[in-house]
């Protein structure tokens, strides 16, 4: 027996056979038509239409014959499929390829057999239809075409089949998607936030019922208008910013201002996701806001009430307390010792009252985020043994002993007051909690560069580990029966909590029950720095202009590092307040700020301030682009991320310290350049040329002039250019004198402004009105020369 | 070393419990005031050694007796120092920097109350 090899292209005839979906399918009538055709035609006793998969024939359909497949190496049909045409075998036995075949010598006792390829999609040949013999023989010339003719017709049909059946799949996908898609639709209507399809433009493409409930605007009305004019957005720093954030990240999250169709307004917290085409080309805004108006009222008035709670609840206390402590001091006569006793009751809890007083409201601004911290350098050594000393008749009257491990070098940079009730908190805690004669110590150590871990260990019960989580929330004690006992308000451990990490720490509890517990704080601590320091002599005050917090939060430890105290105004009106009674050295602005742009800080300051007086002055965060103001006083640009080197360069860049000021002069003309040269160095400064912008740009790259002076007619690239593209640089802050021809324009001198400019018109400025400004710009660079 | 002080304050109940802390316990010569206005008068016929000066009065409050005060020449380098009930840190910063030596937290021990204005009056010398 010789087994039939395997076509060339088994692997495709395989897959195209897969995707007829006929292998092993239940009995169809027409394949079984198909088979009793074959017979009739051929006036066999057996037919059948074959299949064959990897390792075996499966007839889809047979006559005369009970076997429904049979292995692959014994089929004839496993030859017919390398033919192109009719496949005849007249007599099995004479056959050297068969005569010993199972088929051919037991049943079905196979001697005449004839099959005709069945072609799949690709025209792969998946099996056959066959007529079989139990005597030798041969099929007429019209038995052969009319059997070629049934096998394209079975052909034609299982194509028809494979593609109803897929068409059939794909309806019931669509069926099922649009089911999901009504789902989805009406579960996006049953949010009561309202979500927003945008196009990358702002045009709205989708608005659910939320955003008609909310906004005001019907679906039909709001559809293709831009989202931010319909609805008259306005964000806290521009629509280019989120924007930019959106495409830098794919995703934005903030606050917004809006208007409903009433007009009336409407705080809504938004969260915006970006979707991106398959070349990453942006393509669609997803907006999901939420209403935050009433939220953000609440807000107003809980802090109203906390200042006037404030108020309001100690002035009463003031006058108990006062009396008590003034009746148990003996001030109007000893006391019969039960009344004694009585008042020291009253009084003890009317300290209670005091303390939960203060810190319920601690806890409520340090929720707020509106705990000030100051930051200081101070010693870790000193905060512990203020507080060891503070805590020392508690501890004394718990009979205990408090060991304080703490090398005297080790220094924060922290809030004293603050740290101190942190570590108040712990210590006393400690106290309370540990059982006579066993020790308490407090610890601190390095932990990091810039971390250093203040602890305290006790040798009390521990805490059970189920109670851990809970410790650190508010009113939560071990044992609720203890709060009163103790004498603690239960809200020690989360006000410490908020301590750290408005600190940029952390806090946290480390215990074995029945051996005690570990409190730790970790706190910023000053770096060994090599650095020199940006103020010389006493504190400087540096002033924070911040409306976030974060700028606060990532500088006040370098800050106070450098040995600055640090200030901190959240929008305009508070930052003019701090220069209306004081003069700070730095001014560090972040320009997303609510009310305002970061030029109208330096405004304000330029009209308090002359260009010599001025604070140092540094705006950090992005460009403005929709603001290009000339800065009426000199800055100094940080750009996001913000990094301490950069800001330390920057405190120091715009200091402008040392050496002799350089001017870089600009002008295409040798002869009137050599003239302004020498009338510059008279005044003490060191002049650099430039005769074009090549050499211009080139020079300002290298030398960082202090003053710029410009002729815009330049040949080639003009003044214009130099700036444009200056703009782009540090140098962006530079002073510069345009010195032209002609009168400018508003926009053109817009246009040609770096850090503080003037513009002079040479026909009308006199020499003396030149050196003036030169002076100015230069603000107390020169030598000073007495005129 | 102060022996005179003047006590402002237009809570009649405190007024009672400072006067005598500070007289009692302190063993200072008190003199209340229950308003800026009256502040002024009694501050202008005798001079005290020390001020102390409620920040929350109705009309006239502390930060603007403090200015008033200081525009009498007499006055002018009168120590003061601010009782408030009110503890925010910029507040007190922006009261201090009125040119008050110190600021007395509500509620206040009255048995330790002259200490501390010894200790402000001692520590600005």
């Amino acid at each position: 027996m010789k087994p039939a090899p395997l076509p060339e292209n088994e692997q495709e005839r395989l897959a195209s056979l897969a995707r007829t979906r006929l292998l092993d399918s239940v009995t169809e009538v027409t394949f079984d038509d198909f088979a009793r055709i074959a017979a009739e035609i051929a006036g066999t006793p057996i037919a059948l239409v074959t299949l064959i998969d990897e390792h075996r024939q499966w007839f889809k359909a047979r006559v005369g014959i009970a076997a429904t497949e049979t292995p692959r190496d014994q089929a004839f049909c496993a030859h017919a499929i390398l033919e192109d045409g009719l496949f005849e075998v007249p007599d099995a036995r004479a056959d050297e390829r068969f005569h010993d075949n199972p088929l051919v010598v037991g049943e079905p006792y196979v001697r005449f057999y004839a099959g005709a390829p069945i072609e799949g999609d690709g025209k792969q040949k998946l099996g056959t239809v066959c007529v079989v013999d139990h005597v030798a023989r041969t099929l007429t010339p019209p038995q052969r075409e009319a059997l070629t003719s049934l096998s394209r017709l079975i052909s034609a049909h299982i194509e028809l089949r494979r593609k109803s059946l897929e068409l059939a799949e794909l309806h019931r996908e669509a069926v099922e998607n649009a089911a999901r898609l009504r789902l989805n639709t009406e579960l996006l209507d049953l949010a009561n936030d309202m979500i927003l399809v945008k196009d990358f433009a702002g045009h709205i493409l989708y608005w659910n019922q939320g955003a008609e409930r909310a906004y005001g605007y019907t679906r039909d009305e709001a559809l293709g208008q831009i989202a931010h004019d319909l609805l008259r957005t306005t964000y806290s720093g521009s629509r280019q910013a989120v924007v930019e954030i959106l495409e830098r990240d794919g995703y934005w999250e903030g606050e917004l201002v809006r208007a409903k169709k009433d007009g009336a307004q409407l705080i809504v917290g938004s969260r915006w996701v970006l979707q991106r085409d398959d070349k990453g080309a942006p393509r669609a805004i997803l907006e999901l806001s939420s209403d935050i108006t009433r939220r953000k009222e609440v807000q107003r008035m809980k802090d109203e009430f906390v200042s006037i709670v404030s108020h309001e609840l100690r002035t009463p206390l003031t006058s108990i307390r006062g009396a008590l402590g003034l009746l148990e001091g003996g001030v109007v006569g000893e006391l019969p010792g039960e009344a004694l006793e009585l008042v020291k009751i009253a009084r003890s809890n009317s300290d209670r009252l005091i303390r939960l007083v203060n810190d319920i409201l601690d806890l409520e601004k340090m929720e707020a985020g509106k705990l000030e911290l100051d930051p200081r350098e101070i010693s870790a050594r000193a905060v512990i043994d203020g507080v060891v000393r503070a805590l020392e008749t508690l501890a004394q009257q718990a009979e205990l002993r408090v060991r304080v491990e703490a090398p005297p070098e080790l220094r924060l940079v922290a809030d004293e007051d603050r740290v101190t009730q942190l570590l108040t908190n712990l210590v006393s805690n400690a106290i309370k909690f540990s059982p006579p004669n066993t020790t308490v110590t407090v610890s601190a150590e390095r932990r990091g560069p810039r971390t250093v871990r203040l602890a305290v260990r006790d040798q009390g019960p521990g805490i059970p580990p189920d109670q851990l989580g809970k410790l650190f929330g508010k009113f939560q004690q071990v044992d609720a029966s203890d709060q009163r006992r103790r004498g603690g308000t239960g809200l020690g451990l989360s006000i410490s909590k908020a301590i750290a990490e408005q600190h940029g720490g952390a806090i946290g509890v480390e215990t074995l029950p029945g051996k005690g517990a570990l409190f730790w704080a970790d706190l910023p601590a000053k770096a060994v720095s090599t650095m020199r320091s940006v103020a010389h002599g006493p504190r400087r005050l540096v002033l924070l202009v911040d409306a976030r917090g974060t700028l606060s939060q990532a500088l006040s430890p370098l800050l106070a590092e450098e040995g600055c105290v640090v200030a901190r105004a959240s929008d305009l009106a508070e930052a003019e307040r701090w220069l209306d009674n004081s003069h700070p050295a730095a001014v560090i602005v972040d320009v997303d700020l609510p009310d305002s742009h970061a030029l109208d800080i330096v405004e304000a300051l330029s009209r308090r301030f002359t260009p010599d007086e001025s604070p140092t002055i540094v705006l950090t965060g992005r460009l403005p682009d929709d603001d290009r103001r000339a800065a009426p006083l000199p800055v100094e640009w940080v750009l996001d991320p913000l990094d301490d080197q950069s800001i330390k360069h920057a405190l120091r860049w715009g200091r402008r310290k040392g050496g002799v000021p350089r001017v870089l002069l600009i002008e295409d003309d040798a002869g009137f350049r050599t003239v302004m040269a020498a009338r510059l160095r008279t005044l003490g400064v060191e002049v650099l040329e430039a005769g074009d912008a090549e050499s211009a740009l080139e020079a300002v790259r290298t030398t960082a002039p202090d003053l710029i002076v410009l002729d815009i007619g330049l040949p080639g690239r003009d003044g214009f250019d130099v700036v444009a593209e200056l703009r782009q640089e540090r140098a962006r802050s530079t002073p510069l004198i345009v010195y032209t021809a002609r009168d400018l324009g508003h926009e053109e001198r817009v246009e040609l402004s770096l850090g503080i400019t003037r513009w002079l018109t040479k026909s009308r400025t006199d020499e003396e009105h030149f050196v003036q400004a030169v002076r100015e710009l230069l603000s107390g660079l020169l030598p000073s020369t007495q005129p | 070393m102060i022996k005179t002080v003047l006590l402002v304050d237009d809570e009649p109940d405190i007024r009672t419990i400072g006067s005598m802390s500070l007289s009692r316990v302190g063993k200072l010569e008190v003199r209340t005031a229950a308003s800026g206005a009256e502040a002024l008068r009694m501050a202008g016929e005798t001079i005290p050694d020390l001020i102390l000066l409620d920040v929350m009065m109705p009309e006239m409050d502390g930060p603007a007796t403090l200015v008033a005060l200081r525009a009498i020449p007499a006055l002018a380098a009168t120590p003061v120092i601010f009782m408030t009930a009110k503890v925010l840190r910029d507040e007190v910063d922006r009261w201090l920097s009125l040119g008050a030596i110190g600021v007395i937290r509500k509620p206040f021990d009255p048995m330790k109350l002259p200490d501390e204005v010894r200790a402000l009056v001692a520590g600005r010398a």
